[in-house]
């Protein structure tokens, strides 16, 4: 089915066709170990945890409305089992005020970095992304590991693309930061 | 090589999960039905919240606090001190739970808080303002002070907020004006007297006459309640003020 949309096979999956499930498992199951890959440590967990994603994916995909875009759908679901795994380890209550959610921030214009300037720092947020909070680390993975845009983001995190443009920001002067710490 | 076997068995995992029966997909209706019953819990909460703020209107006019601030900072001051703060926080956390229901929303979330709480507040002010000019509350209340009003703690909610008494906010006709002051008809009941020093506040459109309906600000000592303040209210106000308190 290369020549299909992702939505197109969701379409069929609703329609009952469950060996449709197994080539949109095929087309995220990297991407999706990839993005576990920068949370969870353990191999063996983040295995765990990936076929969960994609159970629970297959579980509510009749919710899931095929005008929109699936590849957000699915990022979203496997954040909220990162998020539940990672919570189940450290005990830590993972409801949390964000002030940056609450206020209106201009948006900051995506800036379109060269080959070069991105692999630089993707070698530099795998050297330090241990050392960053998972607020500002998920959306630079999501940015340079996933290369998705703002409002993809957004639409994963569930936060305004306001709010993606301040925490890439931020981010991004943590990362020099720890740079220029370990120099 | 073994990306490419690792890769088929989590496939071929979640294929066999699906197979064996061990998950089964979710129905329609199943996400139909999620999906109305949180509209209907967001809109029974929003029209709890729009009565709640329209109550506390009420409130505020048939005690007379709601005119307090016409009487400058000291007004401001006692308004803030007579205010129902159970109804305030309540409301406000009305307002907090709405809030938190309608960020799994698409259109709430994509927007920073501070908009969709503005117009949760905006909707439930608009809302509240508009059943407040309508005479719901004072028949409630008229109800509840006949023991007539067959919901529980309904009726004590109202006479205990509705009946209220404030020690510096006098509300009534002007029976008669005098030398230094008028006598007031209180809709509480009795007459007091009332002493205007060239220290109040008075209307500033006209004198007063007798006949008029007031409300005064001032503390009382003993018969006479010395005036910081007094405003006329208006007919359309009176009308609302039309539940006695006698």
């Amino acid at each position: 089915m290369p020549d299909k949309t992702d939505e197109m096979i969701v379409e069929e999956v609703q329609r009952g066709d469950t060996q449709a499930f197994g080539e949109l498992v095929s087309r995220y199951e990297e991407k999706i170990m990839r993005y576990a890959g920068k949370f969870l440590s353990e191999i063996d967990d983040r295995k765990d945890v990936v076929q969960e994603a994609f159970i629970k994916a297959y579980a509510n995909i009749q919710g899931f409305d095929a005008k929109r875009r699936f590849s957000p759908w699915i990022y979203r679901i496997a954040h909220n089992e990162f998020v539940n795994a990672l919570a189940k380890k450290s005990k830590i209550p993972t409801i949390s005020f964000d002030p940056d959610l609450l206020f209106p921030h201009p948006v900051a214009a995506e800036t379109a970095d060269g080959n070069a300037a991105r692999r630089e720092m993707r070698e530099m947020l795998d050297m330090h992304l241990a050392n960053i909070s998972p607020k500002y680390r998920e959306p630079l993975v999501l940015y340079y590991f996933e290369d998705m845009d703002y409002s993809h983001i957004a639409e994963v995190l569930e936060i305004p693309v306001s709010t993606v443009g301040v925490r890439l920001n931020r981010g991004k002067a943590i990362l020099k930061e720890l740079m220029h710490a370990h120099a | 090589m073994h990306n490419e076997q690792e890769k088929k068995s989590l496939r071929e995992y979640v294929l066999g999960v699906i197979e064996r029966g061990e998950v089964k997909m979710r129905p329609k209706w199943h996400f139909a039905f999620r999906a109305a019953l949180y509209a209907t819990g967001g809109i029974v909460l929003l029209l709890i919240l729009i009565y709640l703020v329209s109550f506390i209107a009420f409130v505020l006019r048939q005690t007379g606090v709601l005119f307090e601030p016409s009487f400058g900072s000291r007004g401001w001051f006692a308004f803030f001190g007579s205010l129902p703060w159970i109804l305030v926080l309540l409301s406000a956390a009305f307002i907090v739970i709405l809030e938190i229901l309608v960020r799994r929303y698409a259109f709430a979330y994509r927007r920073p808080l501070l908009y969709t709480a503005l117009a949760i507040i905006l909707i439930a002010i608009a809302g509240g303002t508009l059943i407040s000019q309508t005479r719901l509350h004072g028949r409630l209340f008229q109800y509840a002070r006949e023991d007539r009003l067959p919901i529980p703690f309904a009726g004590r909610m109202y006479r205990g907020f509705g009946g209220q008494r404030f020690m510096d906010i006098h509300r009534g006709a002007i029976l008669k004006m005098g030398e230094g002051g008028f006598v007031l008809d209180d809709v509480r009941g009795g007459t007091s007297s009332i002493a205007v020093s060239p220290m109040t506040r008075m209307p500033p459109d006209g004198p007063l006459s007798a006949g008029e309906s007031v409300i005064i600000f001032g503390e009382r000592e003993g018969e006479i309640i010395r005036a910081f303040g007094v405003r006329r209210i208006g007919s359309e106000e009176n009308e609302i003020f039309r539940v006695r308190m006698r």
